[in-house]
């Protein structure tokens, strides 16, 4: 594989060999294993950027301490060798070259391309912090603010190596190869385009790291697939976000969070000067997906700092993948602009010379001002448009804090239909629970609510909210059709609306009528006089569903209401024996 | 908002006085008409909780004091407040919004005759088949929530988050209420 590699990219294999031989043998495989993992990953792209970063870098991790004793050894070894005179020091560097190059190569998707030095020291170090902060110098940038870093690191950790050998002289010795850019070019067989348009970039601009970045939009145009590019650009957020803070990294790679206000605070501190460009970027990106890549060229040649055009292109990178994966989601994209822009206006950072959708502080007037953004329509219908969507964006928030299970679910159909299911089960469950209170009490008496109140409003704190037990006691009602009497169903006919209200929750059911019925059927035969069938039943359910211990207030006012029971007993019982049987 | 305890107190208090009320009028109630007595002085209990300050429970209201049976147990549930939150804001609300539902109507089916004459793409774009989910469940919503059909979407989430605080109030003090029942007719 490694001479293929060496053909493809038209590149004889180096001359001595021997030292790298037994060195590089296990390394192959792990780099067959990886490159093969990497095409299948440059296929799926539609894995979540951190799947797929984890996918990319585990391989790398899994492999690196191979890697790191397998290239200690061969360093060491050229190092130490006697015959590591001055004449074979151009072979050794060209060797160690293409060792890194080749490294770089295999790199998918860019990834591991800067990886390829800091990892040698992190191979080393295992330490995962350096490989990130190392990784914002491109092979090609020799005196940088982490080089430095990493020639400590190396340093210390191979002191074998030696200075001559030090990475940063072979670094620089990277810059000053003309045709490394090319040969780097043409590893990218391996990598997605994104990495070639980098790599490209790295003969060029040699002591700018900034372009190899910046170049990448340019060069991966619009051919491109955004996606392909997007796990990159998320490593890169993510890096940049390792960098500028822990707690910033994680909105960059989440994707349920459509908009992210720490994204935004990453940026408005990185750009404290504003960057309008960069902000209309990303609102144009919301606007117009077939223009982003241009509009991100456009905002990033523009940007000075290295900084802002990471950010821009992990945070344009980020909306993207989230108005990909949320129109992937069929969702309007209304609703994602709104929330975007909703997110975005909320923010209103202060350096921010973008204009913001305003509500002004005056409560006098009547009307809202809002302010068109840049690159969006200005007629008025538009605009009240965009207020009202975001409005309803708002509303939708506070929803998902309500019905619970709406967190995790993004897109304004999906999550109406989560509140659609809740409101019915709560219905539902209003039916079931009235249904009850009818059959427990036939006089519609509840005389003992003063003290009930209180019990009530204790046992409100107690009890969960849950769906479940009032599926055991449904099925209390409507569970035991199959078994019981059918002749006696058509004593609930006019029920069937609750009863058909309740068939949906019978796949929930049935796994708690298997564990019911048994104390139901003892309780059958051993039914006392006193009590019933229904409410033996119904006790065992509710103390199953509820958990509850009997109070001792009760006590008190319970021969009370048993007495009054007492009148109404016989008619109790067969109210409920029919229920029961239904 | 205020906390969920006060308005479940409240609740508990207009609820069990309008059962009372129920069980005085009549004396014998079979099973059934039990229920829909207990669920009716419920929904009506909870919505005069808002005091006519949400679309729903005007609606709510609206619609049970319709039937001539309910509309007694209704006024006596509400007390004094019901001329006010029955006559007058339902029936203006109703008209406004039938108005509203009208002119709505006129205006699709001209939007509809003027978008024939286009030529559009009949290729189904992702977004216009979101937006076709999203009326579609927006219809269903509608439906639930009573009186949602006269609600614009903006309302009507609005509405929505109110009517399921109440809806989850509601079913709290129920369950509750009938445990506790349980309990003593147990013990």
């Amino acid at each position: 594989m490694e001479n293929q590699f060496f053909l493809n990219a038209g590149i004889p294999t180096p001359a001595p060999p021997l030292h790298f031989g037994p060195c590089l043998s296990s390394p192959k495989s792990a780099w067959q294993s990886l490159s093969s993992a990497m095409e299948i990953h440059a296929t799926e792209l539609n894995c979540s950027p951190d799947q797929s970063q984890d996918c990319f870098l585990n391989p790398n991790w899994e492999k690196s301490p191979d890697y790191g004793l397998q290239f200690n050894s061969a360093l060491s070894s050229m190092v130490s060798s006697p015959a590591a005179s001055n004449s074979n020091i151009s072979n050794e560097s060209f060797m160690i070259r293409e060792l890194i190059g080749k490294l770089g190569s295999i790199g998918n998707s860019g990834e591991i391309s800067p990886h390829s030095l800091p990892l040698l020291a992190s191979y080393i170090n295992g330490n995962n912090s350096t490989n990130t902060s190392c990784y914002s110098t491109p092979l090609n940038s020799p005196p940088k603010l982490n080089l430095p870093m990493m020639d400590s690191l190396v340093q210390q950790k191979l002191p074998s190596l030696g200075k001559s050998m030090g990475l940063n002289s072979s670094v620089a010795e990277f810059s000053a190869d003309p045709g490394f850019a090319e040969r780097a070019a043409k590893f990218s067989c391996f990598g997605s385009r994104s990495f070639n348009g980098r790599t490209s970039e790295f003969g060029l601009n040699n002591n700018n790291e900034i372009s190899a970045y910046r170049c990448n939009p340019l060069t991966a145009n619009a051919k491109l697939p955004r996606v392909s590019s997007s796990p990159s650009l998320k490593a890169m957020g993510s890096k940049v976000g390792a960098v500028q803070g822990s707690n910033k990294s994680s909105p960059l790679q989440d994707r349920s969070e459509l908009a992210n206000p720490q994204e935004e605070s990453t940026v408005s501190e990185q750009n404290p000067n504003g960057d309008p460009g960069f902000k209309a970027s990303k609102d144009s990106n919301s606007r117009k997906r077939k223009a982003i890549p241009k509009a991100k060229t456009k905002e990033t040649s523009a940007s000075p700092s290295a900084n802002a055009a990471k950010v821009s292109e992990a945070n344009g990178e980020s909306n993207e993948k989230r108005t990909e994966s949320t129109e992937s989601n069929g969702n309007e994209n209304g609703f994602v602009k709104a929330e975007e822009d909703a997110k975005l206006g909320i923010n209103g950072n202060a350096g921010d010379e973008k204009q913001n959708k305003t509500k002004p502080p005056e409560p006098h007037k009547d009307y809202i001002h809002v302010r068109a953004r840049r690159g969006q329509a200005t007629d008025s219908h538009s605009l009240a448009e965009r207020v009202r969507r975001e409005k309803i964006s708002e509303r939708m928030k506070f929803l998902q804090d309500l019905v619970p299970g709406c967190n995790k679910v993004t897109g304004k159909a999906l999550m109406l239909d989560e509140i659609i299911n809740y409101v019915q089960s709560l219905q539902r469950q209003v039916e079931v629970l009235s249904m009850k209170l009818a059959s427990v009490n036939t006089r519609l008496d509840f005389n003992v609510d003063n003290l009930m109140s209180k019990d009530i409003f204790q046992s409100n704190n107690t009890l969960p909210h849950p769906i479940f037990p009032i599926d055991s006691s449904a099925s209390a009602f409507f569970g035991h059709q199959p078994r019981q009497n059918p002749a006696l169903h058509c004593n609930i006919s006019n029920g069937t609306m609750t009863q058909c209200s309740v068939d949906p929750l019978d796949a929930l059911i049935c796994p708690n009528l298997n564990t019911h019925l048994p104390p139901i059927n003892q309780f059958t035969e051993t039914a006392p006089q006193y009590q019933t069938l229904y409410e033996g039943d119904l006790q065992t359910i509710v103390q199953m569903g509820f958990g509850q211990n009997p109070s001792q207030e009760m006590a008190l006012q319970s021969e009370n209401f048993l007495g009054s029971n007492q009148v109404s007993h016989m008619k109790l019982s067969s109210n409920n024996h029919s229920l029961v049987l239904d | 908002m205020r906390p969920p305890s006060l308005l479940k107190q409240e609740f508990l208090k207009k609820w069990i006085m309008g059962l009372q009320r129920c069980s005085s009028t009549k004396k014998n109630m079979n099973i059934l008409e039990r229920k829909k007595a207990i669920k009716l002085s419920a929904d009506v209990a909870m919505a005069s909780s808002r005091n006519g300050t949400t679309c729903w429970s005007r609606a709510l209201i609206a619609n049970a004091s319709k039937d001539g049976n309910d509309k007694h147990l209704v006024e006596q549930i509400l007390g004094p407040e019901s001329e006010r939150l029955i006559v007058k804001k339902v029936s203006i609300g109703a008209l406004v919004c039938n108005k509203r539902i009208r002119s709505k109507k006129i205006l699709k089916r001209s939007c509809g005759i003027r978008r024939t004459r286009k030529c559009v793409p009949q290729v189904a774009l992702a977004s216009s088949i979101a937006k076709w989910l999203v009326r579609k469940r927006t219809q269903v919503l509608k439906s639930l929530i009573p009186g949602g059909e006269f609600m614009n979407e903006v309302c009507l989430i609005k509405e929505t988050l109110d009517y399921i605080i109440s809806l989850r109030a509601q079913v709290d003090v129920m369950r509750s209420l009938a445990s506790a029942s349980e309990q003593v007719n147990h013990s």
